[in-house]
């Protein structure tokens, strides 16, 4: 009888095994076609990925004041830095010029952020209009939101994680 | 340039953006990569690309933007040097409102080049994050699956 119960018992186990590896199998090919992108071991790739992941978050809160999460960051540094050329801004924003060129030209065409340089001078200087002003006002909002929610669905261990981690991977 | 103090007190009191410091970890990353890529002509992101064609056999431009997570914008920007060097041929696929991109002969030749140096960065990166390797990819899962 012992020997029975202990032979059932391992075979359930091992039903059980399988049931769960089936379910992880399951939410795993879920989880890749909802996805869809490329499973890779490329760390690069993981921590691109992940920004991606991170800024899309950020981009859906701040959408409905009109601007993405860098741009919004744009404004900020522009405000912090009334009549900054765009290579003070680049160096502040940690982003190349043509990158920053790329963020800064909607910007410009939205009648956000204004070029104020006297004709005849070289550098420009930037500053925000009164719309540019008020989107920033906005934004801050959208930005806390978006802050929070983040912090929420990361929970106060996974921020701390994320924190320790991130700042290992900046000293590289 | 005048620097807004009021303002600048402000930032610093309020919490860091989490988006822009994921951003710099990402920079500083890419650069690692980048720099270790060098001797290929190649910067991470193109190898990046070149692989997962290399892998797809041939893929559609929107395919390739959404596995590798970026806007057609972005990804045009990039594999247009790529094609320009010969590395890519992009042409109309078998339904002719999508192109489609695959490695040439070049191309193949500049990823078997560079894998070696990518692999040097992957054992380089564990080796720098050692015990902190579980806990990156911890993270990192935990970001993606906030997406889904």
């Amino acid at each position: 009888m012992g020997v029975f119960l202990g032979l059932a018992k391992i075979v359930i186990d091992n039903l059980c095994g399988i049931g769960i590896m089936m379910h992880i199998h399951h939410l795993e090919e879920v989880m890749q076609k909802k996805r869809k992108s490329a499973q890779t071991s490329c760390y690069c790739l993981k921590i691109r990925r992940a920004t991606a992941f991170v800024t899309n978050h950020y981009d859906k809160i701040l959408a409905s004041c009109g601007v993405t999460v860098r741009q919004y960051s744009v404004l900020q540094n522009i405000a912090l830095s009334e009549h900054c050329s765009i290579r003070e801004l680049a160096d502040m924003a940690e982003l190349d010029r043509s990158t920053l060129a790329r963020n800064l030209q909607p910007l410009r065409s939205q009648g956000l952020v204004v070029d104020t340089r006297q004709p005849g001078t070289r550098n420009c200087q930037l500053e925000l209009t009164e719309a540019g002003r008020q989107t920033l006002a906005y934004g801050k909002q959208l930005w806390a939101e978006a802050q929070q929610e983040f912090i929420k669905k990361m929970g106060p261990e996974g921020i701390t994680a994320l924190e320790n981690v991130l700042e290992t991977l900046e000293a590289l | 340039m005048r620097i807004n103090k009021q303002l600048a007190e402000s930032i610093v009191l309020s919490s860091p953006c989490h988006c822009l410091n994921v951003r710099r970890a990402a920079l500083s990353v890419s650069k690692f990569y980048d720099k270790l890529l060098v001797e290929s002509g190649l910067r991470y992101v193109q190898y990046s690309l070149l692989r997962y064609i290399e892998l797809s056999g041939t893929i559609t431009i929107t395919e390739l933007a959404e596995r590798m997570r970026i806007n057609r914008t972005t990804l045009s920007r990039n594999l247009q040097p790529l094609q320009h060097a010969g590395l890519i041929k992009i042409q109309p696929g078998k339904d002719s409102r999508f192109r489609e991109v695959r490695l040439t002969d070049k191309g193949k030749n500049s990823v078997v080049c560079a894998n070696t140096m990518w692999e040097q960065a992957q054992k380089l990166m564990e080796t720098y994050l050692q015990e902190e390797l579980p806990g990156f990819e911890k993270v990192l899962l935990k970001l993606e699956l906030l997406a889904v």
